[in-house]
C-alpha cells in the first residue's frame, strides 16, 4: 500500500526535513502520525499524496513507483487518496455539497448518486442545514467537517488526514473518529496527523513519529 | 439545485470580462474583411464574364464623312470575312454617348470630343493568332485603327482585384492571430488568478484535461457571445454600405452583391471564432498545466 525505502525530503536548498526513512503499511491499517510542531509530519503527508517528491530515496504507492510514474498518471493515484487538509482548502466559490461533490465529478460519477451520497454524509457529519452554505459562512468546525466529507465521499484506498479534530468539540471529534474506523474497517489505510494525546489514549493505534527528521514506529494497543 | 457548477469560477474573474468585446472587435473587422474579399471575387468574375468573347475596333474619326463611311464599310467586310467571328455591331454615336454619359456626365459638348467610332465584336474561341491576322488586316486599311481585345484592361483590373483580395485574407489572418494572441494571454491570466484552485482541483484527482474542458468551455462560450455581437455589427455594417452604393448608381463603385452562399460563409466566421477560442483555450491550459 504505502512503502518507503530510504526516502528523505528536503525545500529547495534547505535542510532535509525528513532523512532515510524506511516504512511499508499494510492494507488496512490505521496509523497516527505523531511528533512536535515543525518535525516533518506533514511534508510526509505530502509526499504521500504526491504533492512533492523526494529528493532520496524510493516511495511506492498502490505498488507504483511513484519516481517513475509519468505525471499524466498522477490523478489516477490522487482519486484512490482522500486528504485532509489542515487549512481545509475548500473552494469558496462552491457550496458544502458542491465542494463534497467534487471527487465525485472529477471521476464521472452519475449526477444522481452524487445527490445521494453527498446528501447522506454531509446529514451524518451534522451539517443538514448547511448543505448550500458558501464555506466562508461556516465555522472552523463545519469547514473542517466539510473537508472531512470531501476526503472520505470517494471511499479512498489510502486516508491522509492533517490534524483532523483540530477545530472539532469533544463529541463531533469522537463522532469522526468513529467514522474513520469505520472506513478503515473497510480496508480503508488511515493515516491521521495529530498532536492530540486524548485522541491517542482514546484509540490506542500504532503511531509513527516523527522527531529530527527521523522515524521510529511505537506499537499501538489495538 | 446547482449541482454540478464549475469548480473553477471562471465568469466571476475579471480575466475574461473584455473578451467578448475584443471577439466582437475581430469578428468585426474580419467579417468585413471577408466580405469585401467575396465582393471582389464576384466582381472580378463578373467583369471577366462581360468582357469574355468581346473586342472592339475602333475606327479614327479625323476624316471626311465620305473617307469615314468608306473605311467603315471596309472594316465590316474584313471583320464579316474573319471565320471565328459570330457577329459583329456597328456602334452609333447616339449610343456611344450613352455609355459615356456615366462616366462623363451629360452635359458635354460630345462633338468637340475626339471619340471614335466603335464596332463591337463577339466570337465564341480564338487564339492570339488570329487577333494578329485580324489586327495586321484592319491596319492595312488604316493603320488608326485599334483593335481593342480587352485583355490588358482586364488583365490590370483583375490584378488590382486579386491584391485587394489578397489584402483582405490577410487582414483575416492577422485578425485570427490577434485572437489567438488574446485568449493565450486572458487564459494564462485566469490559470495564474484560479493556480489555488487548480491545485486543489489537481489534489483530489483532477487531470489536466478536466481543468482544460472548464476553460475551454469558458472560451467558447465568450467566444460565441463576442462572435455573434460582432457579427451583428458587421451584417449591418454590410447592408448599410450596400444600401449606399444601391443608392449611388455609380458605375466606378459597383453594388455590393453577396450571395446567399456568401451570406453562410459569413455567419460562419462568429462560429469560428468561438472555436478559435475554445481550442486557444484547452491548448493552452494543457501545455501550461504539463
Amino acid at each position: 500500500m504505502v512503502f518507503l525505502e530510504q526516502v528523505s525530503m528536503r525545500y529547495g536548498n534547505d535542510p532535509e526535513i525528513l532523512r532515510d526513512i524506511s516504512l511499508k503499511l499494510q492494507p488496512g491499517s490505521f496509523h497516527f502520525l505523531t511528533g512536535p510542531s515543525g518535525a516533518g509530519k506533514s511534508s510526509l503527508l505530502r509526499l504521500m499524496y504526491l504533492d512533492q517528491q523526494p529528493s532520496n530515496g524510493t516511495l511506492r504507492l498502490f505498488g507504483y513507483n511513484v519516481g517513475r510514474l509519468p505525471r499524466q498518471q498522477y490523478p489516477l493515484i490522487r482519486r484512490r487518496i482522500g486528504v485532509v487538509f489542515q487549512d481545509f482548502r475548500l473552494l469558496d466559490n462552491l457550496t458544502a455539497f458542491e465542494n463534497v461533490a467534487l471527487p465525485l465529478k472529477v471521476i464521472g460519477f452519475p449526477e444522481n448518486k452524487i445527490r445521494d451520497h453527498v446528501s447522506e454524509l454531509l446529514i451524518w457529519v451534522g451539517l443538514a442545514d448547511y448543505l448550500y452554505n458558501y464555506p466562508k459562512t461556516l465555522s472552523g468546525g463545519q469547514q473542517q467537517r466539510v473537508a472531512i466529507a470531501r476526503a472520505i465521499i470517494s471511499r479512498p484506498s489510502l486516508l491522509l488526514a492533517d490534524e483532523p479534530t483540530g477545530n472539532l468539540d469533544e463529541p463531533m471529534s469522537m463522532r469522526l473518529m468513529y467514522l474513520f474506523e469505520e472506513l478503515n474497517k473497510t480496508g480503508t489505510t488511515v493515516i491521521i496527523a495529530t498532536h492530540s494525546e486524548n485522541l491517542i489514549e482514546r484509540f490506542p493505534y500504532p503511531q509513527l513519529h516523527i522527531d529530527g527528521g527521523h522515524l521510529t514506529i511505537i506499537p499501538g494497543k489495538k | 439545485m446547482r449541482l454540478l457548477a464549475p469548480a473553477l469560477p471562471l465568469g466571476h474573474d475579471s480575466s475574461g470580462r473584455f473578451l467578448p468585446w475584443i471577439m466582437a472587435f475581430m469578428v468585426y473587422i474580419g467579417m468585413l474583411a471577408l466580405a469585401s474579399s467575396l465582393a471582389l471575387d464576384r466582381l472580378a468574375a463578373r467583369w471577366n464574364s462581360g468582357l469574355q468573347g468581346t473586342m472592339t475596333v475602333m475606327l479614327p474619326t479625323q476624316l471626311t464623312p465620305a473617307a469615314q463611311n468608306l473605311l467603315r464599310e471596309k472594316t465590316v467586310q474584313v471583320i464579316n470575312n474573319t471565320s471565328w467571328i459570330v457577329r459583329s455591331q456597328v456602334i452609333d454615336s447616339v449610343e456611344t454617348r450613352k455609355m459615356l454619359e456615366p462616366w462623363l456626365g451629360n452635359n458635354l459638348n460630345f462633338g468637340e470630343l475626339p471619340i471614335p467610332e466603335l464596332i463591337a465584336i463577339e466570337y465564341l474561341s480564338t487564339n492570339p493568332s488570329n487577333v494578329a491576322n485580324l489586327r495586321h488586316a484592319l491596319n492595312a486599311l488604316s493603320p488608326d485603327i485599334l483593335l481593342d481585345d480587352h485583355q490588358g484592361w482586364l488583365a490590370e483590373l483583375l490584378s488590382f482585384a486579386e491584391s485587394l483580395q489578397g489584402l483582405a485574407y490577410l487582414l483575416i489572418l492577422v485578425v485570427g492571430a490577434a485572437t489567438v494572441v488574446t485568449v493565450i494571454f486572458v487564459t494564462q491570466t485566469g490559470l495564474a488568478i484560479n493556480r489555488r484552485i487548480v491545485d486543489i482541483v489537481h489534489l483530489v484527482g483532477a487531470p489536466n484535461r478536466y481543468i482544460a474542458r472548464q476553460f475551454q468551455y469558458h472560451s467558447l462560450r465568450l467566444g460565441l457571445v463576442g462572435g455573434f455581437i460582432g457579427a451583428c455589427m458587421a451584417g449591418l455594417t454590410l447592408l448599410a454600405i450596400e444600401y449606399l452604393l444601391g443608392s449611388l448608381s455609380s458605375v466606378i463603385l459597383p453594388r455590393l452583391t453577396l450571395s446567399f452562399w456568401h451570406w453562410v460563409l459569413l455567419s460562419l466566421l462568429p462560429l469560428s471564432a468561438g472555436m478559435i477560442a475554445m481550442f486557444t483555450a484547452r491548448y493552452t491550459v494543457l501545455r501550461a498545466l504539463s
